[in-house]
């Protein structure tokens, strides 16, 4: 507190002295004009501010300007656009008919790009590697949840699907995992709110008792809660991958940030956008089944009822897999904006209607959304605006992956035979007994529901208050903040009449999960900017933050159901769980910019964070950063080479970020486990000892490189190389249990990352007709725990025959391990889940501003993934390479691994889109002219996969988001392709 | 000029102050309403607990028994046949050496460890109550934490234990003779304790203590297991003592045998002690003598060795031919284990399990008659008869002519009478008597020094 009342007086004194130096001048002026594109077009909405004074407005529907600049004698006027570059004006006298020329800005470099809580800064300038990515870049084709549009669009940025069930279950890593136990997710941040992003569980595990409900490594393969998102009303999205970049949001920080800006509405005009796509899908990948080649081959298989089954179905090739993950899922999407307003008041309204049916038959996912933007100009120096979205997402995920019951499809799938024939008979399912068989995939699939639903609510609001606008300086005070909340509901019914739940001591089963979640944050800001005449300028950021995390889970079975009944009353058993997390969090910020004549870019700053989940709830942890850019070309030596090389921009930055640990850690808490006799209930030691002492996961990263434009834009070459150090890692140290305890999580490990990003745009063609963008990332890193201080240990994955992720001193975190050992007995790697290197293409061809031709290339190579999914159809001796499947089963017996931890690479198809477009003029004649555009295309997302992997999908997590631990693939939810065919038109 | 520049001056100032007072009530909001160091919102803490609840759960938890299996597998009393885990038969009857990570070493020291923390939380929770209440949770609780050490401390025998309490591994492993030690003074604390707590506990002890359930009686459970521990540092004068304030009563009836503090089971919702199996409550070792398998099997010897067994009960209710399973039985992996009776020690879901009763007051009375300074062979056969008698065993004449016959008689007695609760190993090892024990088969081993030290307590 004092600290606080200390700097606010600080700020106070330092305001007023700037204040006293105010120049003033006392005359009025006047100016006018049109603002058009470069093709001629009238451009409505374009917004225009003076510089230094309150005063600008908008463009009208036909481009018309005005601009009144009271006591003034001279002014700069800014025009500002997106996706155009910003075009400055210098008036010195009272005029009109001043046509301005805006220009579109191919190559991004004048977008403003995130500095600090609430500033930003031309991307020439920028002296980080932030990464973004536009509408139209985002949607090359559909794409159901957010996270899955971005993959493949950044260097160091790894998408990765966990499931292929519909409604998402994206992993998002920038720059490599920075954490073992810890958060393994970027914090998204949308218009200055922060979102939910966490995976609640459905409590299937305690169906598949894969593991028990409530387990830190659940299975059940939950979606992240950003695919709430709808992808359609994004504006923009900004990545700041490393610590350096993410600093400013301190403490959570670490797996970086995903800045999201949502559409808002434009001034003088009213644009209403309707588009509908319509889709199917169908699986990927299959895997196959050994085919069965006589009766004597089902007899030695399964002995007599081998042979039964065989005649039962005349020794034919029956195609489970086909029958369970053959369904071609339908697609439909229908989404309406509407955008417009007037000078003082603009709007933004979105709505979405997404419904798609999986490739298992009885799965799907559906999404609708509504959400509102409101920008209001309250008084000539107070902004507001306010966002509001409402969700509800539901999704019927099937019942896949890992189980300890046989109740999976994937699982009963890799153990029955093809010869045998599953289809019901009259409405009957056969029991499917063959192999140790509990279910009957089939009748799992029919009757198995497993539903997700969610109700969302996300409000932000900003407020800016210009106190005061002077030439040469202002300031100006933000506010953000608002709360996202949103109930999730899972219903898992196994009803009592099938071959599965009779073969339970209490068939019937049903679990109804609930939770209620709520973030809420509050950022204040006051902002300084100095500009002085010889183009010096800084800017001076002070803030607070404030936020709020509250989640309260219950799941509850019940076994024993009624046949027909879902109500969880009307079971013989009832179970509860219920787990709350709380977290509180408050920051300060500060920050200075400097901007030295548009050549040399220089910032610092600092955050405090403390929150309610560390040792010490009211220890301050500070995460400082630095950061520096040099525009070389801005320099007198460079002018003879700017005609090749335009802009040309060395950078570095330094900065720190954190991950907290789970908000139990700091406990020594009671339990009831195994505590009720004879009716009472009582209480005993956890056997977690908490630590007081528990600090954030600290990652320091530096980060070099250079920005280059050349031949007029034709060509951008991007690079970074960064290192980062993360230490006071997170782990749980193992207590002599002598002492009562068995664990305590702690502050015991340091690792070092470092790797490099190149992004290589080029614009081969680009004339009035033809315009070719094609753009190149590449990423390529390392990670090495260097230091441990606990003894090393086996994690992820099951146990060490199956393989498993080994965290030890000295080698990658994510380094994978099995039987295999060398010549003196010592275990040795046989797998690292890090790429060797990753590289995403995506190019634009548009031809005749007209048709279009886009497409997105992922290419994965290296990145071992724990296959169990061969491992299952290995050991059941069903897989389709079965003579190979005998010499891999003889490797492991005799202590090898290497033929069940793979390759995961692949290249993939993520998305490819053909439109044709007709603008306004063309549709003149049509209906009145009433069109503004008509859009037809056809496009498709992950067409193409080509991989050596043994599987669906290499890109799979059977532990849903784990840092250490992800890769292991247990016949989860296949992955799909889709295709689309999209109407869209806008009025 | 200058009136604006004042006037500017102004407003900037009033913006700025206005500023500045919207920062300070928001850092004020934000700093005071919210509690940073907030009790975990899922569990109470043992602040906020009641001794109440802090009691049941400790007495619930203290109900692990599993350790009776372990040990009876190594002292070749029963056998374990489970196909879900081979481990529980393999590793006891010593198939593989035992290492130190073996989940037979880990299980029992972690679960015993924990429960004595149990125990000293319980004391520490007292500290904040009235003399005799606090007097009545001490003597309680140091009662049982003895116990808990005397189980640890035979198990672990030459291995030693660790009798602090840290979070760091250096805490040295000690020998039995200081771990016995201990426990006798934790016992004599307890008991000291126990004479000042009034008449009443101020908690209720449950169901397994009906009988003992106020500081005057639960003293003669003290004393009862102050008397264990003598006859095991070979003090039988204490022993003698001790035994003279426990509740050893001279009886020759079945029902007085029991006589005792017992683990109690219920089928009550959610009561399942720790290690229970499957998650169905009751008593862990209980079988169904008509189910199509069984689990726990008689060693083959605990019928032929015992040359009353016709008549024995001991033999007779603690074993039984089960109605479903044809016997000899072939048990576990590999050839060579047959068992002809299932285990029956019992026999129905919630038959409590006994912590000490009255038959081993009388055997440990024997015992100290007849190797005491001042050996009084005929009390000690008196003793012995009681038990028998109680038994439908014969009575026997004599006690043994030497100190090996002497041995050997006690040792017999105790393993029939004390069958499946956790001694036969411990008792042929302190007699030094463990190459008696039988090896069937040429993979199994005799544990002789005692379970291994846990890997988790060795400093690093």
């Amino acid at each position: 507190m004092s600290k606080w009342r200390l700097s606010v007086a600080l700020t106070t004194v330092f305001l007023c002295f700037i204040g006293a130096f105010a120049p003033i001048f006392a005359q009025d002026l006047t100016v006018s004009g049109s603002v058009l594109d470069d093709r001629g077009k009238a451009i409505a909405g374009v917004s225009i501010k003076a510089k230094g004074v309150q005063a600008g407005g908008f463009s009208d529907k036909k481009g018309l300007w005005r601009v009144s600049i009271p006591n003034s004698k001279a002014a700069t006027l800014v025009f500002s656009y997106i996706g155009f570059k910003p075009f400055e004006l210098k008036v010195t006298e009272s005029k009109s008919d001043i046509a301005i020329r805006m220009e579109e800005d191919v190559l991004k470099t004048a977008e403003i790009v995130v500095t600090g809580l609430a500033t930003g800064i031309a991307r020439t300038s920028l002296p980080n590697a932030i990464a973004s990515v536009s509408a139209s870049e985002l949607l090359a084709a559909p794409a159901s949840t957010m996270d899955q549009a971005l993959a493949g669009k950044f260097a160091g940025v790894n998408i990765s699907q966990n499931t292929g069930a519909p409604g998402g279950g994206i992993s998002v890593t920038l720059r490599g995992i920075s954490s073992i136990i810890g958060r393994s997710q970027p914090l998204y941040v949308v218009d200055g709110l922060i979102v939910n992003n966490d995976a609640v569980q459905s409590g299937i595990d305690g169906i598949t008792k894969s593991t028990g409900v409530g387990s830190s490594r659940p299975q059940g393969q939950p979606s992240n809660r950003i695919a709430d998102l709808n992808p359609n009303d994004i504006e923009d999205i900004q990545v700041l991958k490393g610590a350096s970049a993410a600093a400013l949001y301190g403490a959570k920080a670490s797996n970086g940030v995903i800045i999201v800006t949502t559409k808002k509405g434009r001034a003088n005009t009213t644009e209403i956008d309707f588009t509908q796509q319509i889709g199917a899908s169908s699986v990927l990948k299959t895997i196959g089944s050994r085919v069965f080649t006589s009766e004597a081959e089902a007899k030695s298989f399964a002995g007599d009822l081998g042979v039964t089954l065989w005649r039962k179905n005349n020794g034919q090739f029956f195609d489970l897999e086909k029958e369970l993950y053959g369904n071609t899922g339908l697609i439909t999407e229908s989404s309406l904006s509407v955008r417009g307003g007037s000078d003082k008041t603009q709007f933004f309204v979105g709505g979405l209607a997404h419904n798609e049916t999986g490739i298992i038959k009885g799965t799907g996912y559906s999404k609708y959304s509504l959400r509102s933007n409101i920008n209001q100009e309250i008084s000539e120096n107070v902004r507001f605006e306010a966002g509001l979205n409402v969700i509800r997402s539901e999704s019927d995920r099937g019942v896949t992956g890992n189980d300890n019951t046989g109740l999976t499809l994937g699982v009963a799938l890799s153990q029955t035979p093809s010869f045998v024939d599953l289809r019901p008979v009259n409405g009957v399912y056969p029991a499917n007994t063959i192999n140790g068989n509990t279910s009957n995939p089939i009748e799992t699939r029919d009757k198995f529901k497993n539903n997700e639903t969610i109700y969302r609510f996300i409000a932000s609001s900003k407020l800016f208050w210009d106190i005061f606008k002077i030439e040469g300086q202002s300031l100006t005070f933000v506010a953000q903040g608002g709360a996202d909340y949103f109930t999730q509901r899972n219903k898992v019914i196994s009803p009592a009449n099938t071959q599965f739940e009779q073969g339970q001591s209490q068939p019937g089963q049903a679990i109804n999960a609930e939770s209620g979640n709520i973030n809420s944050n509050l950022y204040l800001n006051l902002l300084h900017v100095l500009e002085t005449e010889n183009q010096l300028s800084f800017k001076t950021t002070l803030g607070y933050q404030f936020e709020n995390t509250y989640r309260n889970e219950t799941v509850i079975t019940t076994r024993g159901l009624i046949p027909g009944q879902d109500n969880i009353n009307r079971g013989s058993s009832i179970e509860g769980y219920q787990f709350i997390t709380k977290q509180i969090d408050k920051g300060f910020f500060f920050q200075e910019e400097v901007d030295i004549k548009n050549l040399l870019f220089l910032t610092a700053g600092v955050r405090g964070d403390a929150s309610s989940v560390n040792g010490d709830g009211n220890q301050y942890y500070l995460f400082p950063k630095g950061a520096a850019s040099l525009r070389l070309s801005q320099l007198d030596f460079w002018k003879d080479i700017s005609s090749t090389i335009s802009e040309f921009k060395l950078r570095a930055a330094y900065g720190q970020t954190g991950n907290y640990a789970v908000p139990t850690a700091r406990f020594t808490s009671l339990t009831s486990l195994n505590s009720v006799i004879d009716g009472n209930v009582g209480l005993v030691n956890q056997a977690q000892k908490g630590n007081a002492l528990l600090r954030p996961e600290r990652t320091g990263e530096l980060e070099f490189g250079f920005d280059s434009y050349w031949l007029e834009g034709r060509l951008r070459l991007n690079a970074s190389y960064y290192t980062q150090t993360v230490t006071d890692l997170v782990l749980q140290r193992q207590l002599p249990p002598s002492s009562g305890y068995t664990s305590q999580y702690d502050n015991v490990g340091t690792m070092q990352k470092q790797g490099f990003e190149i992004e290589l745009g080029l614009n081969p063609v680009r004339t009035e007709s033809v315009n070719w963008n094609f753009n190149v990332n590449f990423h390529k890193y390392d990670a090495v725990l260097t230091e441990l201080k606990v003894p090393a240990f086996y994690t992820g994955g099951f146990s060490l025959a199956y393989g498993q992720y080994r965290v030890e001193q000295g080698i990658s975190p994510l380094a994978m391990y099995g039987l295999d050992k060398d010549a003196s007995g010592k275990r040795i790697q046989i797998g690292s889940e890090i790429p060797n290197f990753q590289i995403g293409v995506n190019s634009s061809l548009t031809i005749a501003r007209s048709f279009n031709f886009r497409f997105n290339v992922d290419w994965k190579n290296g990145g071992s993934v724990i296959n169990l999914a061969k491992l299952l159809y290995d050991a059941n001796g069903l897989s389709p390479d079965y003579q190979a499947s005998i010499d891999r089963l003889s490797l492991l017996s005799k202590g090898t691994n290497t033929k069940f931890v793979d390759d995961g690479s692949y290249v993939k198809l993520r998305e490819v889109a053909l439109d044709y477009t007709f603008d306004r003029a063309a549709l003149s004649g049509f209906l009145g002219g009433i069109f503004r555009s008509l859009r037809l295309g056809v496009s498709g997302r992950n067409l193409i996969m080509l991989t050596p992997y043994w599987g669906y999908d290499p890109e799979v997590s059977n532990f849903g988001n784990l840092s250490v631990g992800r890769s292991v693939d247990v016949l989860g939810f296949p992955s799909a392709r889709s295709y689309y065919f999209t109407l869209a038109f806008g009025l | 000029m200058k009136t604006q520049f004042l006037n500017r001056f102004a407003s900037a100032r009033r913006a700025m102050s206005t500023a500045a007072a919207i920062a300070a009530l928001v850092v004020g909001l934000g700093s005071c309403d919210q509690n940073f160091t907030a009790p975990d919102p899922n569990s109470p803490t043992p602040a906020t607990a009641s001794l109440q609840a802090l009691a049941t759960g400790t007495i619930a938890n203290f109900r692990y028994t599993e350790i009776n299996e372990f040990i009876g597998i190594a002292g070749r009393e029963i056998y374990t046949v489970a196909a879900d885990d081979p481990r529980i038969l393999q590793q006891p009857i010593g198939v593989n050496a035992l290492d130190n990570t073996a989940f037979v070493v880990n299980i029992p020291w972690n679960q015993m460890y924990y429960n004595i923390a149990n125990f000293r939380n319980l004391v520490d929770y007292a500290a904040k109550l009235p003399a005799a209440q606090k007097a009545g949770v001490e003597g309680f609780a140091k009662t049982l934490q003895a116990h808990e050490l005397v189980r640890l401390s035979g198990v672990w025998y030459d291995e030693g234990i660790k009798i602090e309490y840290r979070l760091d591994r250096n805490a040295p492993f000690v020998p039995r003779a200081q771990s016995l030690a201990e426990a006798a003074r934790l016992l004599d604390e307890a008991n000291t304790a126990l004479a000042a707590a009034g008449a009443t506990f101020s908690f209720n002890l449950g169901a397994g203590f009906v009988g003992f359930d106020t500081p005057a009686q639960f003293a003669r459970v003290n004393r009862a297991l102050r008397a264990r521990v003598a006859a095991y540092q070979g003090d039988y004068a204490a022993c003698l003592t001790a035994l003279s304030a426990s509740f050893l009563k001279e009886s020759n009836t079945a029902a007085d045998m029991a006589i005792g503090i017992n683990h109690a089971y219920s089928t009550q919702p959610g009561d399942v002690p720790p290690r229970g199996r499957g998650g169905v409550g009751g008593n862990p070792f209980f079988q169904n003598l008509s189910a199509p398998s069984l689990r726990w099997w008689v060693q083959k010897d605990f019928v032929s060795d015992n040359p009353d067994a016709a008549v024995d009960l001991r033999v007779l209710n603690k074993s039984a031919i089960p109605t479903v399973v044809a016997v000899p039985a072939a048990i576990g992996s590999g050839p060579g284990l047959t068992s002809p009776r299932a285990v029956n020690l019992y026999q129905t879901q919630n038959a409590p399990t006994s912590i000490i009763r009255n038959e081993e007051l009388l055997l440990l009375r024997a015992e100290a008659r007849m190797f005491g300074a001042t050996p009084d062979l005929a009390g000690a056969l008196a003793d012995i008869n009681r038990v028998r008698a109680a038994a439908n065993a014969p009575a026997l004449t004599t006690v043994g002519a030497d100190r090996a016959a002497q041995t050997t008689r006690l040792l017999y007695e105790r393993r029939y009478s004390l069958f499946f609760e956790g001694f036969r190993w411990v008792d042929h090892k302190r007699f030094n008597r463990l190459s008696e024990l039988p090896v069937e088969r040429s993979i199994d081993r005799l544990i002789t020094a005692g379970w291994p030290k846990p890997a988790n307590e060795i400093p690093q």
